[in-house]
């Protein structure tokens, strides 16, 4: 049986090399990126150089095997852009201290499963405007279109715009987002007792 | 040719136990509490059989009372954050149903496991063989749910009560910086991923979550990813471990018995020596998928994993999801779990 698992993602790699898949980036339509040498999708997100800081969030929380291992996921991983944004909260969230906090952040972006654009698109279209899907940290990401572009909205009220073209691996797709998916109020001081 | 596999693969099933009973629990740590038994009927299955156990007991008087409300106070928020009401509702309100079946339990006093055989119930037996033909009870008999209770442990955590890390309420509410997160929010289990706990007052030190009382000190805490349970540390016996179904166990390659422990929503792997914590294996969700029953809101979108989507497609007639290791087949009127495919077949 683990032999069969660990197939997994070999097997998935012809098949990936040869597929073309649209891509809903905002952008006009462009295949996606797809992996051809067996990357995982912990190897894809590393290898994505606008999502460095992404994949050292990945690092710093210890969640790399996760996304070596035979579970399917999809990464919605903000830009570079997305932590400069943040300012110095970033760097906060990246320390041991804040670890768990930010093991709590990350599982808000996971999507349980392989969730393309693609798919993205046409659940908007079935569904009447919107989609949902539930992270594996419990919440509620909505997904809509806004012209050709689209924007998720967590239920925590934080919003992100596809930002780049996914990467499929056999494990799973990592999608770069514009905005971290953190509370609207993320690195305001503390309220006063 | 593909029934008869599943047919030989049900037999061994059978033969073995079907599950894995407890197997997280290394033998240095008998000290602590055991929540974990092995639930063995998978979803959609009747739970009334021999092997219910005192969990599912209280998870039914919980399902026939559900006048009781559930403890959505920390979701709030999020509810009225949301942009989608109704759908990101459908979603909370799921996860709220979730939590009224699993009532959190300090873990001094959780249940012991019942007593097991090696061989299935006769009841599972009769499963087995049943009418409903040989492939669709063998997606039954794999497809058994995970324990997704969840557990706060009592009194102080280690190392902390002679650094008075449990100090009176007074003294540490009087600390902002213990009792809000980074995010500038109140500290609440959500923020960390951790659903079915009380709303309430928190504080964070060390790695741990902890509830304050209502009168003094603390009213218990929990363990969080990427503190108390980072790599590298010990795993706490006094946490437990519930146990996984052996497919899950073969699905994520977690090992020999001993080499993991799985608790909130996350897999582990451990040495089995030392109970060193040696990384994370596996984040699940929080759903627990029900054959006969709608498929839980939140999976709009088509997700089955790629080596599987020539075999699982969407359909006029048939629509299908992934969660945590399964496949589920979903009629696409009604929404209604039709069926649930591992995915090692």
């Amino acid at each position: 049986m683990t032999g069969t698992i660990r197939n997994w993602l070999g097997a998935a790699l012809l098949p990936l090399a040869l597929a073309t898949v649209a891509c809903n980036s905002g952008e006009e339509a462009e295949p996606a990126l797809l992996t051809t040498d067996g990357e995982t999708l912990n190897q894809a997100i590393a290898g994505q150089r606008d999502l460095r800081t992404t994949s050292e969030a990945l690092s710093v929380a210890q969640l790399n095997e996760v996304f070596d291992g035979a579970g399917s996921y999809t990464v919605l991983a903000p830009t570079e852009a997305a932590f400069e944004a943040l300012g110095a909260y970033a760097e906060q969230l990246l320390t041991l201290e804040e670890r768990p906090v930010l093991v709590g952040l990350l599982r808000e972006h996971v999507l349980p499963g392989h969730v393309t654009p693609t798919a993205i698109v046409a659940a908007i279209e079935t569904g009447g405007g919107s989609a949902a899907m539930t992270t594996v940290g419990g919440g509620a990401i909505t997904f809509r279109l806004d012209g050709e572009t689209i924007v998720a909205t967590h239920s925590n009220g934080a919003v992100a715009r596809f930002a780049g073209a996914e990467v499929e691996s056999g494990n799973g797709v990592v999608v770069p987002i514009d905005a971290v998916l953190t509370t609207p109020d993320a690195g305001a001081a503390p309220a006063a007792q | 040719m593909f029934r008869l596999r599943l047919g030989v693969a049900a037999l061994a099933l059978a033969a073995s136990g079907a599950f894995a009973q407890n197997t997280g629990q290394p033998g240095a740590e008998q000290g602590a509490p055991q929540n974990a038994e092995q639930r063995g009927g998978p979803p959609g299955s009747d739970r009334s059989g021999d092997g219910r156990d005192q969990r599912g007991d209280q998870r039914d008087k919980a399902e026939r009372t559900d006048e009781a409300p559930p403890r959505a106070a920390d979701l709030r928020g999020l509810r009225d954050a949301g942009r989608d009401a109704q759908v990101v509702a459908d979603i909370l309100k799921n996860q709220d149903v979730r939590d009224a079946r699993n009532p959190a339990q300090p873990a001094a006093d959780r249940p012991g496991p019942p007593a097991r055989s090696g061989a299935p119930s006769e009841t599972g037996l009769r499963d087995l063989f049943s009418r409903e033909g040989t492939e669709r009870v063998l997606e039954r008999m794999v497809a058994g749910p995970l324990d997704r209770s969840v557990r706060m442990l009592v009194r102080c955590p280690p190392g902390l009560a002679k650094t008075g890390g449990c100090e009176a309420p007074g003294r540490a509410q009087s600390n902002a910086g213990q009792r809000y997160s980074l995010p500038g929010r109140a500290l609440s289990p959500l923020l960390f991923g951790l659903t079915g706990f009380d709303a309430g007052r928190y504080l964070y030190r060390d790695g741990y979550l902890m509830q304050l009382a209502d009168g003094d000190g603390i009213a218990g805490y929990i363990p969080l990813l990427g503190g108390a349970l980072a790599s590298g540390n010990i795993w706490p016996g006094s946490y437990g471990s519930a146990s996984v179904p052996a497919y899950l166990v073969d699905f994520y390659n977690l090992g020999q018995p001993g080499s993991y422990r799985y608790a909130d929503n996350t897999l582990y792997r451990v040495d089995p020596q030392s109970a060193a914590i040696q990384s994370v294996a596996a984040l699940l969700t929080d759903e627990e998928v029900t054959i006969g029953e709608p498929m839980p809101a939140g999976y709009d979108v088509y997700n089955v994993p790629y080596p599987f989507r020539d075999r699982y497609a969407d359909s006029a007639e048939a629509a299908y999801r992934y969660v945590d290791g399964y496949v589920y087949r979903l009629d696409p009127e009604t929404r209604l779990v039709t069926a649930a495919f591992d995915l090692l077949t």
